[in-house]
Formats: C-alpha cells, sequence, structure tokens
C-alpha cells in the first residue's frame, strides 16, 4: 500500500535518491516530504521557489535548504508565467549531472497543479529510458473554508495541448475537488458543448470529512445546466485516476476532450498519465490571485508513494 | 418525485439538434436586422444575450428544420458556426511565437483550417438528400478539381486520399473535413514541439490563409448546385476568446470585401481587444463592418416592449417542454396579489385625484408614475428597510432581468430548483411569490458580493470606485423614488458636462462588468447626444427600486459623480437630508441638474 506515515518513507525509499525536486510554499506540507528524505539521504536537490517569496513561504525555502546545504540548487521562477517555470525548470533538469538509472522522487505535495504538470512533462522529456521517476505527496490533516479566490483567465496547460480537431465540440471533464467558485467560473466562461463533474470515489477520500464536502459541493455544480454527466475518480492513486479519466474520455469520442485537474495532486498526476497514453487529451487551468496563505492546510502525519511509468 | 426536468437549466447551443432549437429559439431577427443581411457585422452582447442561440439558429440545419425542410439550395445563405473556446484555437505554445516572423502565418493558418473544417461539418450536418446522385458526383469533382489543388498549394506533402466510385456524398464531405483537420493538427504538432524548445523550430508543415485558401474554397463550393446563391456566413462566436494575434487576423478578413462569398458575423462579449489589423491599419464601422449591441437594442423605450415579448415566447416555449402547454408566463410567475391589490388602491386613489392634483397627461400615466413607488415608500413607514416589497410577477421578472435573457433563466432555473425542494412530491404549476422575490434577492446580494472578487481580478482602485459608484447611485436613485418629485423613477444617468478620465474609466468598467449599460440621448443644450448610464435592474432589489421605471434620467456634473467615487454615503446624505430638490437650489445646487 502506498500510504503510509511520514517517517516510514525513508524505508520505503530503500536506494538512496539522486535528485530529489520539491517547491518551496506558504504551506507547512512543503518541508514534510523534504525533511524524511534528508534523513535518508540524496545526492541533489532542484527546490522550486516563486522569485518573489515572502513570509513563511520564504522561511520554509530556508529550511529545505537548511537540511541539504550545497546539495539544494534553487530554481527561481516568475509566479503565475508558465513559460518561465518551464524554461527554468528546463533548465535545472538538463544542467545536473546523474548517473545511469537515475532516481528521481519528486514531491508533488505544493506545486501549483499547472506547473506540477509541466515538470511532469519535462521529466517525461529529459529522463533517460533506466531512469525511474517517483512522486511522493504529504497528506493534509484539513483545509481551509477557502483555498484560493480571483481567478485569471482559463488557459491550456504548456506541454498539453491536445490534439484537438477543429471540426468537432469540446467535452470539459472537470475533477473537482472543493472550489466551487473556481469550477463555476471554468465552466462558466468555457461554455463547453458537453460538460461532465467528477468526484472523489468515496472510499478513497483522503479523509471521510472533505469526501462529504466534495459530494455537496459537486451536487451544486450539476445545477449549473441541463445536461452534465456526473463519475467518480480515484483521487489518491495516479494510476487509478488516469483509467478514470481515460473512460470518460472515451464515453464520449465525438467531442475533443479537455480535461481540468481541480482536486488532489494525486489525481492530477493521473491526469498528465492519462495524456501521455491518449495525446489528443488537453489539459486546462484557471489561475488564482490569492491564495489563503493564512490558513490553507494543516500538516497530515502520512504519506504517499508512487512509481510514474512516463 | 414527478419526473420534471428543470426548463430554464442553461443548454449550450452547439450541442442542441436542429428539432430543439426550433422549438426554442424565438426568432429575434426583426430586433437585429443587420445580423442576417450581407455583409460583415459585429454582434456585442453581455454574456447570456442570446448571441450564440442566433448563430447557432443560422446553420443550416436549422434553417431547414423551421420551414419544413427548405432545401439548402432555396435558403438565402450558408451558415458555418465557430464557437470559440478560451483553449482551442489559442494555446498557451502560442505565447513562444510571439516577436517571432512566423506568428501571423501560424495563427492564420490555425484559423482558416479551423474554419474550412467547420464548413465541411456543417454541410454534414446539412443531412442533404442526394435523390439522383447529382450531389456526390458535383462534390466528387469539386474535390479532385478544386480542393485538392488548393490543398497540394499549401504545401501538404502527404498522401491525398482519391475518392472511389462508390463513396458516399458524406463519405466525402467527411474526407475534406478530415484533411482540414489534419492540416490544423500539424501545425498543432508543431507547437506541441514547441513547448519546451529553448529555440526556434522550423514548421515544415502546409500553410494556408483566408485569401490563398479560403476565398477560393467557397467560390468553388457556391457553385455546386446544392448550395445557396447567397455568401457563406461565418458565424465567429465569442471573438474575445482569441488571442491578439488571431483578432488582428480576423479584423483583416473584415477588411477585405469578399462580403458576397464570405460574410463574417462576429460575437463578442464586449472584451473584444482590438479592431486593427494586421497591418496595423484598423476596421471601422460602417465603412467596413455594421455593429449591433444587443443592450442598446433592449433598453431603448421601444426595445424594451420588444425583450418582453421575446422572454414571454421564449417562456412560454420553455414551459412546453415541461408539460406545461396550457400555463401562461404570467400564471406560472404569478405576483404577490396582496401587494398588487394594495397597490391598485393606491392607483385608484391618484386615478381619482387627478383632476386637481394630476400632474400627467392622463390619469393613467400619473398612476404609472406613482402607485407603485408610493407603495414602496409607505413600506418604509412600517419597516426601516422597505425589505419586505416583493419582486415576484413575470413583469417585474423580465424588468429585474435587464434586457439579458440568460439572467432571466438563471434566476428562473433557481427559482424551479427551490420550489422542486421545497414541494418535492408535487408536480411544478406555478412559482411561489416568495420564491420569486427571495431568489431576486439572493441574486442582488450576490452581484454586490461579487466586488470582493473582483478585486482580485481587476485593478483593486478601479473596482473600489466602481463598488462606491454603485452604491451612490442605488442610494440615489432610492431617494428620488422616495421623494415628491414628479418623476421618481429615475434609473440612469446623463453627463451635463464631459466626465474626466477617472470617472470615465469608471463608467466604462460599469460598463464592461454589466452594473451599468450604455445609451443615448440628447443633450441639454440640443446639439447633439450624449451617453446615458443606466443602472442595472438586476440591482433593484439590493436598493428598493422600482424595475419597471425606464422613464427617469438625471443629468449630473462630473463634479458629484467624482464625489461619489470615493464618497458614495455622503452624497446620499446629502440628497436625504436635503431632499433632492433643496439640494438642487441651495448650495449643492451643483451637485444635480434635473431634466
Amino acid at each position: 500500500m502506498p500510504h503510509m506515515p511520514l517517517p516510514a518513507l525513508s524505508a520505503h525509499l530503500e536506494t538512496e535518491v539522486d535528485v530529489l525536486i520539491c517547491s518551496a510554499s506558504f504551506e507547512e506540507r512543503c518541508i514534510c516530504v523534504p525533511e524524511q528524505v534528508a534523513k535518508h539521504g540524496v545526492g541533489q536537490v532542484l527546490l522550486f521557489q516563486n522569485r518573489w517569496l515572502k513570509g513563511s513561504a520564504l522561511s520554509n525555502a530556508r529550511k529545505i535548504r537548511g537540511y541539504f546545504g550545497r546539495k539544494a540548487t534553487s530554481i527561481q521562477f516568475d509566479g503565475g508565467d508558465p513559460l518561465s517555470f518551464a524554461d527554468m525548470a528546463h533548465i535545472g533538469l538538463t544542467r545536473i549531472s546523474v548517473p545511469e538509472s537515475a532516481r528521481y522522487l519528486v514531491d508533488i505535495t505544493t506545486f501549483t497543479h499547472e506547473n506540477l504538470l509541466i515538470l511532469l512533462s519535462l521529466l517525461r522529456e529529459t529522463t533517460a529510458a533506466g531512469d525511474t521517476v517517483l512522486v511522493a505527496y504529504s497528506s493534509a490533516a484539513d483545509y481551509g473554508d477557502w483555498l484560493s479566490r480571483g481567478f485569471g483567465d482559463v488557459r491550456s496547460v504548456l506541454g498539453y495541448p491536445g490534439r484537438m480537431r477543429p471540426s468537432l465540440g469540446e467535452h470539459l471533464i472537470v475533477l473537482f475537488g472543493y472550489e466551487t467558485d473556481r469550477a463555476e467560473r471554468l465552466i462558466r466562461t468555457y461554455e463547453p458543448a458537453h460538460l461532465s463533474v467528477g468526484h472523489c470515489e468515496a472510499f478513497a477520500a483522503i479523509a471521510p470529512h472533505l469526501h462529504e464536502r466534495n459530494v455537496e459541493l459537486h451536487g451544486r455544480l450539476l445545477q449549473l445546466r441541463q445536461q452534465v454527466d456526473s463519475f467518480q475518480f480515484g483521487c489518491d492513486d495516479p494510476a487509478v485516476a488516469c483509467e478514470h479519466i481515460l473512460r470518460e474520455v472515451a464515453r464520449r469520442p465525438e467531442y475533443n476532450a479537455v480535461v481540468a485537474p481541480m482536486n488532489t495532486k494525486l489525481s492530477t498526476v493521473g491526469a498528465a498519465m492519462a495524456v501521455f497514453r491518449e495525446p489528443r487529451i488537453q489539459l486546462c487551468y484557471v489561475p488564482a490571485r490569492e491564495y489563503n496563505e493564512e490558513a490553507y492546510s494543516t500538516p497530515g502525519e502520512r504519506c504517499y508513494l508512487f512509481k510514474l511509468a512516463i | 418525485m414527478p419526473d420534471q426536468r428543470n426548463p430554464f437549466a442553461v443548454q449550450t447551443p452547439e450541442d442542441l439538434t436542429a428539432e430543439v432549437m426550433v422549438s426554442l429559439f424565438v426568432d429575434v431577427f426583426s430586433d437585429f436586422s443587420m445580423v442576417e443581411k450581407v455583409g460583415h457585422t459585429f454582434l456585442h452582447g453581455a454574456r447570456g444575450s442570446g448571441k450564440s442561440m442566433m448563430f447557432r439558429y443560422l446553420e443550416p440545419d436549422c434553417q431547414a428544420a423551421k420551414d419544413g425542410s427548405l432545401p439548402l439550395s432555396e435558403q438565402p445563405y450558408f451558415g458555418v458556426y465557430l464557437p470559440v473556446k478560451k483553449t482551442d484555437i489559442a494555446v498557451t505554445e502560442l505565447a513562444r511565437l510571439e516577436d517571432h516572423h512566423a506568428n501571423v502565418v501560424l495563427n492564420e493558418h490555425l484559423l482558416t483550417a479551423a474554419v474550412a473544417a467547420r464548413t465541411f461539418a456543417a454541410l454534414r450536418k446539412a443531412r442533404l438528400r442526394d435523390n439522383d446522385g447529382a450531389f456526390v458526383a458535383a462534390i466528387a469533382g469539386f474535390y479532385a478539381r478544386t480542393f485538392t489543388k488548393l490543398v497540394r498549394q499549401a504545401g501538404w506533402s502527404d498522401e491525398i486520399p482519391t475518392v472511389d466510385a462508390g463513396l458516399s456524398f458524406d463519405g466525402v464531405l467527411e474526407l475534406m473535413q478530415g484533411l482540414c483537420d489534419d492540416m490544423y493538427l500539424q501545425a498543432s504538432t508543431y507547437l506541441r514541439r514547441l513547448s519546451f524548445a529553448s529555440a526556434s523550430l522550423p514548421y515544415a508543415g502546409p500553410l494556408i490563409g483566408y485569401l490563398d485558401f479560403m476565398v477560393p474554397l467557397v467560390q468553388g463550393l457556391k457553385r455546386l448546385p446544392f448550395m445557396p446563391s447567397g455568401p457563406v456566413y461565418l458565424l465567429v462566436d465569442d471573438a474575445d476568446n482569441l488571442n491578439m494575434t488571431q483578432i488582428k487576423i480576423l479584423n483583416t478578413w473584415v477588411s477585405y470585401r469578399t462580403s458576397a462569398d464570405i460574410s463574417l458575423k462576429i460575437s463578442t462579449q464586449l472584451r473584444y481587444k482590438t479592431f486593427a489589423t494586421v497591418f496595423g491599419t484598423v476596421i471601422e464601422a460602417p465603412h467596413d463592418y455594421s455593429e449591433v449591441h444587443i443592450s442598446a437594442v433592449y433598453t431603448s423605450n421601444r426595445g424594451r416592449n420588444k425583450y418582453r415579448e421575446r422572454v414571454w415566447e421564449i417562456v412560454r416555449r420553455r414551459l412546453r417542454t415541461a408539460g406545461l402547454e396550457n400555463v401562461s408566463p404570467e400564471e406560472f410567475f404569478p405576483p404577490d396579489e396582496a401587494q398588487e391589490r394594495q397597490i391598485a388602491v393606491i392607483g385608484e386613489r391618484i386615478r381619482q385625484a387627478w383632476e386637481t392634483e394630476g400632474r400627467g397627461y392622463r390619469p393613467s400615466d400619473d398612476v404609472t408614475r406613482y402607485a407603485r413607488p408610493d407603495y414602496i415608500k409607505s413600506l418604509r413607514g412600517q419597516s426601516k428597510s422597505g425589505s419586505t416589497y416583493s419582486y415576484a410577477g413575470f413583469n417585474q421578472l423580465v424588468h429585474v432581468s435587464d434586457g439579458v435573457i440568460r439572467h432571466f433563466l438563471e434566476a428562473a432555473s433557481r427559482m424551479w430548483a427551490a420550489t422542486q425542494a421545497s414541494l418535492p412530491d408535487r408536480p411544478i404549476r406555478f412559482i411561489p411569490p416568495q420564491i420569486q422575490n427571495q431568489v431576486v434577492r439572493d441574486l442582488a446580494d450576490e452581484i454586490i458580493s461579487e466586488f470582493n472578487k473582483l478585486v482580485l481580478d481587476e485593478e483593486a482602485e478601479s473596482i473600489g470606485r466602481l463598488r462606491n459608484l454603485v452604491e451612490a447611485l442605488g442610494g440615489l436613485f432610492q431617494q428620488i423614488m422616495l421623494s415628491d418629485r414628479s418623476e421618481r423613477r429615475a434609473f440612469s444617468i446623463a453627463f451635463s458636462d464631459p466626465p474626466d478620465p477617472e470617472v470615465q474609466e469608471t463608467l466604462d468598467l460599469g460598463v464592461r462588468l454589466g452594473y451599468l449599460q450604455r445609451s443615448y440621448i440628447g443633450n441639454k443644450d440640443g446639439t447633439g447626444r450624449t451617453p446615458q448610464y443606466i443602472f442595472s435592474r438586476r440591482l433593484a432589489p439590493r436598493f428598493t427600486l422600482d424595475p419597471t421605471s425606464f422613464a427617469g434620467y438625471q443629468f449630473v456634473r462630473n463634479e458629484a459623480i467624482r464625489k461619489a467615487l470615493y464618497r458614495p454615503a455622503s452624497l446620499v446624505r446629502s440628497v436625504r437630508g436635503l431632499g433632492v430638490d433643496a439640494v438642487l437650489e441651495g448650495e449643492q445646487q451643483n451637485l444635480f441638474e434635473i431634466d
């Protein structure tokens, strides 16, 4: 089972990690996995951070660098600019020197969904056939009343433009989490020809009380239009999420498929995997202007670890 | 629970069949005659004002269905519907090409390929009956002589399939649709390679443009026996979603004199970035195109009656889909009868007093002007906020929807859902007045609370000023309504002196975000026309205003509105404390001038 107490992460990693990739954030969870990996042993660390970090994000970045000293390289990018993130990530990934059959560990916990997807696409291009890519995700014990607000224009995710046939309409597939405003904004401005809204599978919900909130808010979204397909997806296993997404895409082959991952980072990894198997799928993203930095989440005591086939 | 689907829930036009479209669509083209005429047209309107429904209705399958299977060749034009979504043609990878010479060429290729693919998709959707094989022979000939030649000239290097003898009419169209899709995909694949490229990459695929591909394609199609003699109407819906380069390309297409073959009908949600072309020139109305503003039509005096008729018919059709054929919109959305009786009593009192105290030309004028405002005023004696006034009733709901049909439908959709939840075991025959009233009040509150979100989307200070303006105007119109003035139903302002840049910016922002609508009236001096800014009636419940009023407007001075941008409460206080007339005649005389 890929779900374990955080202190058990090191044992599950077995051999040394050659490259740890992580992100500095205002969320305390950003230090959970690096803290454990530091005890385990790592070759080098790529620490992604917004060029204008402040407050708790800045102190968390310092903490992470403190765990690894000279092994850590900061990759600074302009927050909210996907091209900047992609360019800096590309430089970072292509300039490090790694052994044959390198082991990468990506702490996906606090990357934005968009940056995480860009990173995974880049890893697919820059890693060698014998390399291993693991993803770790640190659970939250709870989430704040609001997570983000003030939304920009929806855009396609760099690296996932899809293979859209202009003669077909769009099937928008929303992997819904808790942010009703954000999802509503996406649906209202996109106005797809066909809409599917998914919510977490009950038994896979990372916490039952979060699942209830997810289902209740999902019901509100179904009121937005007369014809909305509803489906469930796994939110704690990328491979399961991938299968669920592909199944939903296959329900409507007469449309171009556009997927909006808005749930856990694990399901977002699943969305990336779905595109790697079906490049015709496009991924889209609604950027937020403000995050609840004071009370976004409280760190849990467990984490997930998966090996990715990319 | 009875199976009654919500007949007012949003439906996306592009996914509706021609039969459903014909059953739901209310013909509004007499309100916007330029849309159906030959020539390039821009159609501007808020989201939900009916642009997409209009464009979908212009497609050949709907045109055939509305007239009981009218053949395509007898239709006046051939509509090709191209809905533009945020992420289809304008993918993020295109940002890599900005400042590169290939930017315009590749963007035009994407647009042209999309249009061409949709053209053949529209022909397939028209489901033409080829009874004697003449159509398939014609389209096969077109494919061999015209289409493949254009594709080769574009630089297509892969094999182009030949048409087999037994291939059907639809099969040939599907072939061409697929090839146009493939030309689009070749460019799209190139863009994918640009995602993480550190240097520019060469593009080796085909390249097509409007003049070298689309126009000759359409000219060739038009000669075929099943096509209308009129032009192709290229219906570009929500063109605001195109990126800047694509918009300039579209404008360049408008600048070409091709409307006899291709008339461009372009809808926007009032966020169209520019009217410049790729050459740096600017397209202008009426020289290059005609322009229709939906809100201007439906907020004019004559337009308001038309709008009510349209809503009535739309609601009637929607009720029919719910099995409520014999229920009129007025019966389905009944007013608060007790309130209407009291207003009628006040109206009768006014009618009887008209001989001695009347102000209008007729008793009915005074009844219309004063009965409802007097009733609202009387409520304030009973409860300070006057919030017991009910906005129920079809007539009031039409006014509150402010000329945008989706506002009405969304409110109605919520009312239906609330009624269904309150009476789960009974079929819905009408919406209780208290539910109608609560929904429109909730929606008005949501509009105001939107400011908290807008402050993050837009520049914070501008939003702050707009919020102040909305509060000031709402409070002002409320005070005017509660006064003893002859015209109490003010709902708009016009300027007696030009607004300064900051005031104008705030007004423009208000129009763009839907809090205000802009129209034009004669200026005070009688020397021309001046903009009139009409307060959104969706906010009437927030400020307890009479939404049925449309006659009253106030001339204002720039200085007064400028003050309102920073001190809205001060303006309302001075009007409340001194009275509107006292403000006009006293020290505050310069604040407002009444018309």
